[in-house]
């Protein structure tokens, strides 16, 4: 589904990842760890369009993707969750779901993703005219997601869904994830939360400063301590 | 003051104001989607005078066609002023002040084409409907009944859109996060492209109603821009509401203050409350927080 | 191409060039006496020190104001009026002319100190300007309003020790010529030592980062504030030459926004944010078109035009690339203009 092969990325001058190779099968959860700084917004940055690779490529559904823009590639079929969820302020429940369905293949059957959408989160129904501004932190989370999901994509990158919600939310979201994936949808899963982002994945990559210090099966790095040791400092 | 004075100042008052409101929408639109001011407002206006001048005078067109006319004709200048002068500088370094500079250039620009092309006469346009309504001794030219009509329309309109349409809500979503919406697969550069168009078209309608009460000339441009400045950041920057709010509103003030003080100092009331709202309360009405 | 117009303010900027330029200014009147010349000259001075001043607080400030002509035109009149009526000498009114913009800059600036992006600023100080406009447009009884004021005295005979009497009168452009050279040697001298002192040091950093300076504990109301008041000064001594000079004002084409034009296309094209960056522009574009007369009218057009091409096309668009550039080419101060 995706492929990255030997990313450099450069910010100007500064380089932020070296020779970075990633790859995500059909119908995996891959998740991609590191501490802050170690570049994994800026690897998904790359792959949905923002930044554009130095050396190295990215491959999507077998096509080339590093050089096209973003809303290409999101009519291709890869939606991002960004970090700090982006939800449009003052737009409601309802419009954000509504303008989520923007890509021409999707607005034609955004009623019916609409009802998808609140059977998978039912609290967002129930605040269908609310501002997403004024939504809870863990509804925010859910209608970001919803909202990413009315495109209709084939592979979906998610960008640290944890930040700030309670453990009980988080557990909830991370089903839901799991729920989506079951139906067909690969994930790309970024998180600082490391044990319970590697318990939802198959497999998973540890960037550390820039560069893939550790891949694997999940379970696998689980266990692992040396990774443990290099990356959380234990 | 009696009070057929008083009701015709607040007929005035909504009439010039209902269409500083929907010039002032246009400056507002670029503004909230683009983060840029569009020094050039005003000449998308003379332009929109002058194309309904030929289209009534070498054209010969019923006056509805010269109007949708003139709008068609400013909305696709508008785009193309977008795509060659904006949008290569919306991505480069300095972009906070580069767009603001080039729109000084093309305002310089067109309005000395103007000079130079069409001459410094003042142009007349004709009433589109003459006559006057009179109830119980209250009497309204039909030129200005058709000009809130008109209003009514493009603004309800302009709330359809941006409220219903796939676009207007793609456009507001640019307006409120940019890199979101690209996350959504919205083309921001199309999204700006029809915003200036858009805002042109704006600034043309507004144009084609006032013409036949304020004639047609280069430098029309510039004083009206002064005047969309204020009723824009009164409504509060980025807020199409608060423009409308505004106009409205600053249309009346202006009526009243012409009794109070006199016309030649009409506008330095009009700055003043510029300067006020941009020292107290730049938001404005309904502004973000983003000064 | 794109390198000569990136080393131009490196070029002037280099020990060489600078006091050789100003070398051929003193001594320019002595070969070339045509009143026309001469002329064009002193207008090259007048939108140098009016540019320079612009840039004070816009390309070094990072205060981009758009009521830059409202100080000129404010001196013009202050000057020309006490002139007339009150008997005060123009020698005076120069100073006055620059005190009194520089007081109301004070004013201008107290409402800008809470604005930070351009467009706020630009109205908020455009506003002001228009309302001096239209203030001296309507005080018809004082300022005879659009049918402009005549007859404003010129400066007066001075004696200078050594070199004997200046007459102003006359068809002589050669008084005139040295008083505005004075006045721009004075004001670049002025900015130079400003922007080398803790003033340019702290201006800079609040064009750079208002957080990071107000954290270093600068006390950033007082150093805006400044440049407002500093930029409007030699605006209205400007203002002030300018109505002894030609002797007739109207509040069109002193409170113009099309001055205003002017300045920003001659900062932009000669170096926003560079020492004789906007010094270069003004030479270049108002000799340039005075050179170009026969486009006469097309003037404007032209400016709009040339703004247009310098913004599309300079190699990364405006502002601190061009003072980053100076520091990178220091190693190539010798860069030769071929």
């Amino acid at each position: 589904m995706l492929e990255l092969n030997d990313l450099d990325i450069f910010y100007g001058d500064a380089q932020a990842l070296w020779k970075v190779s990633l790859l995500v099968e059909e119908g995996e959860i891959v998740t991609l760890l590191g501490s802050n700084g170690s570049g994994k917004t800026t690897t998904l940055r790359a792959i949905s369009g923002f930044l554009r690779p130095r050396n190295g490529s990215i491959y999507f559904k077998k096509e080339r993707i590093d050089c096209i823009p973003p809303y290409e590639i999101v009519r291709r079929g890869a939606a991002q969750i960004p970090e700090g969820r982006r939800l449009f302020p003052t737009m409601t429940v309802f419009e954000t779901l509504t303008i989520g369905a923007y890509i021409p293949r999707a607005w034609k059957m955004k009623a019916e993703a609409i009802q998808r959408v609140f059977s998978l989160f039912p609290i967002l129904e129930e605040r269908t005219n609310q501002l997403a501004g004024t939504l809870s932190g863990g509804e925010q989370q859910m209608l970001a997601i919803g909202r990413a999901l009315m495109s209709h994509p084939k592979f979906l990158m998610l960008d640290e869904p944890s930040l700030g919600l309670a453990p009980i939310i988080v557990e909830n979201i991370f089903n839901i994830i799991r729920d989506i994936n079951q139906h067909g949808v690969s994930i790309l899963l970024i998180e600082q939360n490391a044990n319970m982002a590697l318990q939802l994945a198959h497999r998973g990559y540890v960037l550390q400063t820039g560069r893939i210090g550790f891949t694997g099966p999940a379970s696998e790095l689980l266990e692992n301590d040396q990774m443990k040791k290099a990356y959380l400092g234990l | 003051m009696n009070l057929k004075l008083f009701l015709d100042q607040i007929l005035n008052g909504i009439v010039l104001g209902s269409m500083y409101a929907l010039f002032a929408s246009g400056l507002t639109l670029i503004w909230g989607t683009m983060k840029m001011l569009n020094f050039a407002h005003g000449e998308f206006y003379m332009l929109g005078g002058y194309a309904l001048y030929f289209a009534l005078t070498l054209l010969d067109v019923p006056p509805l066609v010269a109007v949708l006319f003139a709008i068609g004709v400013t909305f696709l200048v508008g785009l193309i002023i977008e795509r060659l002068v904006i949008h290569p500088l919306l991505d480069k370094p300095g972009w906070e002040v580069s767009p603001l500079v080039a729109t000084v250039g093309i305002s310089i620009f067109l309005q000395n084409f103007a000079l130079k092309a069409w001459g410094e006469r003042y142009k007349n346009v004709p009433y589109f409907i003459d006559g006057i309504l009179d109830i119980f001794g209250f009497r309204i030219a039909y030129q200005r009944l058709l000009i809130l009509a008109v209003a009514a329309m493009a603004i309800g309109a302009l709330w359809w859109f941006l409220k219903k349409t796939r676009f207007g809500m793609a456009l507001r979503a640019t307006a409120q996060d940019r890199e979101a919406g690209m996350l959504i697969g919205i083309n921001t550069h199309g999204i700006y492209m029809m915003t200036f168009g858009i805002s042109s078209a704006l600034a043309a309608l507004a144009a084609t109603m006032l013409a036949p009460i304020f004639l047609i000339n280069p430098w029309m441009g510039l004083s009206s821009l002064l005047k969309a400045f204020i009723v824009a950041v009164l409504g509060g920057l980025g807020s199409v509401e608060g423009a409308i709010l505004a106009g409205i509103v600053l249309g009346l003030a202006e009526s009243f203050a012409v009794i109070i003080f006199s016309s030649e100092w009409k506008d330095v009331f009009s700055f003043v409350i510029l300067i006020l709202v941009l020292a107290i309360r730049p938001a404005g009405f309904f502004g973000k927080k983003e000064w | 191409m794109k390198d000569i117009v990136q080393n131009f303010p490196a070029i002037l900027s280099s020990q060489k060039v600078a006091p050789f330029f100003m070398g051929i200014l003193i001594f320019f009147p002595v070969i070339v006496q045509d009143p026309y010349v001469l002329n064009a000259v002193i207008l090259c001075m007048m939108f140098a020190v009016l540019s320079s001043s612009w840039n004070f607080i816009s390309g070094y400030s990072g205060i981009f104001t758009f009521g830059h002509q409202g100080f000129f035109g404010i001196g013009a009149y202050f000057s020309a009026l006490l002139a007339m009526k009150a008997g005060i000498s123009p020698w005076l009114g120069l100073l006055i002319g620059g005190i009194v913009p520089a007081v109301l800059g004070f004013f201008v600036g107290l409402p800008c100190l809470r604005l930070r992006a351009a467009p706020y600023i630009a109205l908020t100080t455009l506003a002001f300007s228009e309302i001096a406009r239209i203030t001296c447009m309507n005080l018809v009884e004082l300022t005879r309003g659009d049918l402009g004021l005549w007859g404003i005295p010129a400066f007066t005979d001075i004696a200078l020790p050594g070199i004997g009497s200046l007459s102003f009168s006359g068809g002589s452009r050669i008084s005139y010529y040295y008083l505005i050279l004075a006045i721009f040697i004075i004001t670049m001298v002025v900015f130079h030592l400003c922007l080398k002192s803790p003033i340019g040091l702290a201006l800079r950093s609040i064009r750079d980062s208002q957080e990071a300076a107000e954290s270093l504990g600068i006390n950033i109301t007082f150093y805006k504030l400044l440049a407002f008041m500093m930029s409007a000064f030699f605006a209205g001594v400007m203002g002030s030459f300018y109505a002894h000079y030609l002797l007739i004002l109207t509040p069109t084409s002193v409170f113009n926004v099309g001055l205003m034009v002017e300045i920003v296309a001659i900062t932009m094209v000669g170096g926003f944010g560079s020492f004789w960056g906007p010094v270069l522009g003004a030479f270049l574009l108002t000799l340039g078109l005075e050179y170009l007369r026969f486009l006469g009218e097309y003037r404007f057009i032209t400016y709009g035009i040339l703004l247009l091409i310098v913004i599309l096309f300079m190699p990364e668009g405006l502002g601190k690339k061009l003072s980053r550039g100076k520091e990178k080419n220091k190693g190539k101060v010798n860069f030769v203009v071929s």
